[in-house]
């Protein structure tokens, strides 16, 4: 199988604090890899690094074996979307309006929206259960109904790879599901690669295909569920001890003891 | 796209009302020019059309009145309204908040500081339609935003916080110098605190040349950026992600404004509330897609300017009032029952 992203000896530090200390990681097309890791581990700043937003200060991120930081911001955002986590915005658009932005890499200045565009954005809100709200402000809606916009936005941009900086954080048990089954769908049936951090490991065995297990900016490990989230792999990480379940279900399931 | 057809035959509607508010401002003053006549005057001025209208048994004085002094008046006040309008809009854009206005990089106080400077050294530096006021002003102007702006930059990112920071002390800074001037030169007292108040009184056709153009260039490039700044509002991380090259837009927009609004200031001194007040009712009547709210914004300060100068030239009688006075004591109410009214379920 081929690589959608290769990271290659990549180092990050915020002024003198190191983050991601030599990072080696080959992330396979069409996978689903959620990123665990304890809070400051460098969940989200490897993320950001994966998607151009940050740039290290050693290694490189080839995206598709092209190198990261040559490709032009707008052929990025054709192969890669990124939904960031939540926050408000300070200034009153319509849905419709927010999905349609995701269109601009494909789009000439200048130029009015296309058929296609138009077509495209219905479609992804369709996929998404947004289409009802079309109408409607982003102050109006919820927190899990403003995330299906965002990932909506992305998936207008018709992406291979999409990135996504925990995702269901702040939402109901509900709208988690319901936000992770949307991207398992969109991962088996639009082939779209996705790469996800998240908090919740018992979630993230159940929907990924592998896991990155991050320890202070480094891999602790990088594989099937089953082999990563192990007693030992926790209590080494996060530093608490942890009983498995496995039950009739294949991937593994933890309790706190 | 029927939504857009919508939206177009609304901004031709908006078009057509400051077209129908520009001939009647005409009408207004202390010389009362029949509606008849100031329509025949216009129209003579139109080409072919003007072969047509016979204007030779209306009183010389009248067409005067109406061709030299009230038209150019007019018109640059609507341009100063329009240009106003779009700085605020794009810089509430790019510096993502609602609260940010065209002086924010210190534009009013930087030309404050060159046209008193201009005023009391009386120095002879006119330029085309400018007289040494102005020319000194768009300086000073000009030189404040170069000094924010790279105060403010570290390397090509440019942060929100040290702009309005840098802006902030650089026109403390400016106030105290013109202070110091207006201590040591009683005499033209006056003078100074007229032109920081603002007005049009000395408008020609010249200046409206001078304004037209950039205005014309302004408006294209900021309106080609319209759907960067709907990424940028949502956030620059996010806007970069769909395409966006965030730090190139941001400093071509902050450019492109400052110029726009150093050339509006010197032209007709301080006018505050426009570019602050305009942006934010609209957006609230349309939306914060700057598609439509950049038009809309520019010709709703056309209107609203116009509307302020025709109060400031006819209220009193034999009096120019200051249009800066104006546009405070009309805007400031509303604002403020504006923001009562909608804070209570927005944000902003």
């Amino acid at each position: 199988m081929s690589v959608a992203i290769k990271v290659e000896k990549v180092k990050f530090k915020y002024s003198n604090k190191t983050v991601l200390n030599g990072l080696n990681l080959d992330i396979k097309k069409g996978s689903f890899l959620s990123i665990l890791g304890p809070n400051g581990s460098g969940k989200t700043t490897l993320l950001k690094n994966m998607c151009n937003l940050l740039k290290p200060y050693e290694g490189v991120i080839h995206i598709d074996k092209l190198q990261l930081r040559r490709i032009k911001y707008k052929e990025l955002a054709k192969t890669m979307a990124v939904v960031h986590q939540g926050t408000t915005p300070n200034f009153e658009f319509n849905i419709y309006e927010i999905v349609l932005m995701g269109r601009y890499p494909h789009q000439k200045r200048f130029s009015f929206d296309s058929k296609t565009d138009l077509d495209i954005v219905r479609q992804v809100m369709i996929d998404t259960d947004i289409w009802e709200l079309r109408e409607k402000s982003i102050f109006e809606i919820s927190g899990g109904e403003r995330q299906r916009v965002i990932i909506a936005r992305a998936l207008a941009q018709q992406p291979e790879i999409l990135l996504l900086d925990e995702p269901i954080a702040f939402l109901d048990i509900k709208h988690q599901i319901s936000i992770l089954n949307l991207c398992k769908k969109l991962n088996i049936e639009r082939k779209i690669t996705i790469i996800t951090t998240m908090h919740d490991i018992n979630l993230a065995s159940r929907y990924s295909d592998y896991i990155l297990l991050l320890d202070s900016g480094k891999v602790e490990a990088l594989d099937v569920p089953e082999k990563v989230i192990t007693e030992k792999n926790i209590e080494a990480v996060y530093g608490i001890k942890v009983k498995l379940i496995n039950g009739e279900r294949k991937v593994p399931y933890i309790i706190p003891e | 796209m029927q939504r857009e057809r919508g939206f177009i035959i609304k901004i031709v509607g908006v078009a057509i009302i400051l077209f129908l508010l520009m001939i009647f401002a005409t009408t207004v003053g202390s010389v009362s020019v029949p509606v008849e006549d100031t329509v025949r005057i216009i129209a003579s001025e139109i080409p072919r059309l003007g072969a047509l209208v016979n204007i030779d048994e209306i009183r010389k004085q009248h067409v005067f009145i109406v061709k030299k002094i009230r038209l150019p008046r007019i018109v640059l006040a609507s341009l100063v309204g329009a240009v106003l309008a779009l700085v605020g809009t794009s810089y509430q854009a790019i510096f993502k908040n609602p609260m940010a206005d065209p002086f924010i990089m210190g534009v009013s106080s930087g030309a404050a500081f060159g046209a008193t400077l201009g005023i009391i050294m009386g120095l002879n530096v006119g330029f085309f339609a400018m007289g040494n006021t102005a020319v000194l002003a768009f300086i000073g102007a000009l030189v404040t935003t170069i000094i924010v702006y790279n105060l403010a930059r570290v390397g090509n990112k440019i942060s929100t916080t040290s702009i309005l920071l840098a802006g902030i002390v650089m026109s403390s800074l400016l106030a105290a110098g013109i202070s110091l001037m207006m201590i040591f030169n009683h005499d033209d007292l006056a003078r100074i605190v007229g032109w920081t108040m603002g007005s049009f009184n000395a408008a020609n056709w010249d200046q409206v040349t001078l304004l037209l153009i950039p205005l014309l260039i302004g408006l294209v490039v900021l309106v080609a950026l319209s759907r960067e700044m709907n990424a940028i509002v949502l956030g620059e991380e996010s806007a970069q992600n769909i395409g966006v090259n965030v730090e190139i837009v941001k400093n071509i927009i902050i450019v492109v404004a400052s110029l726009l609004a150093a050339i509006a200031v010197s032209v007709s001194g301080i006018i505050g509330f426009v570019g602050l007040m305009v942006p934010h009712l609209f957006r609230l009547i349309v939306g914060s897609n700057h598609k439509k709210l950049l038009p809309v914004s520019l010709l709703g300060g056309a209107i609203f300017l116009l509307i302020c100068d025709t109060i400031a030239r006819s209220a009193l009688e034999g009096m120019d009032i200051p249009v800066g006075i104006i546009t405070a004591i009309v805007g400031g109410p509303y604002f403020l029952y504006l923001l009562r009214k909608t804070r209570k379920n927005k944000l902003i």
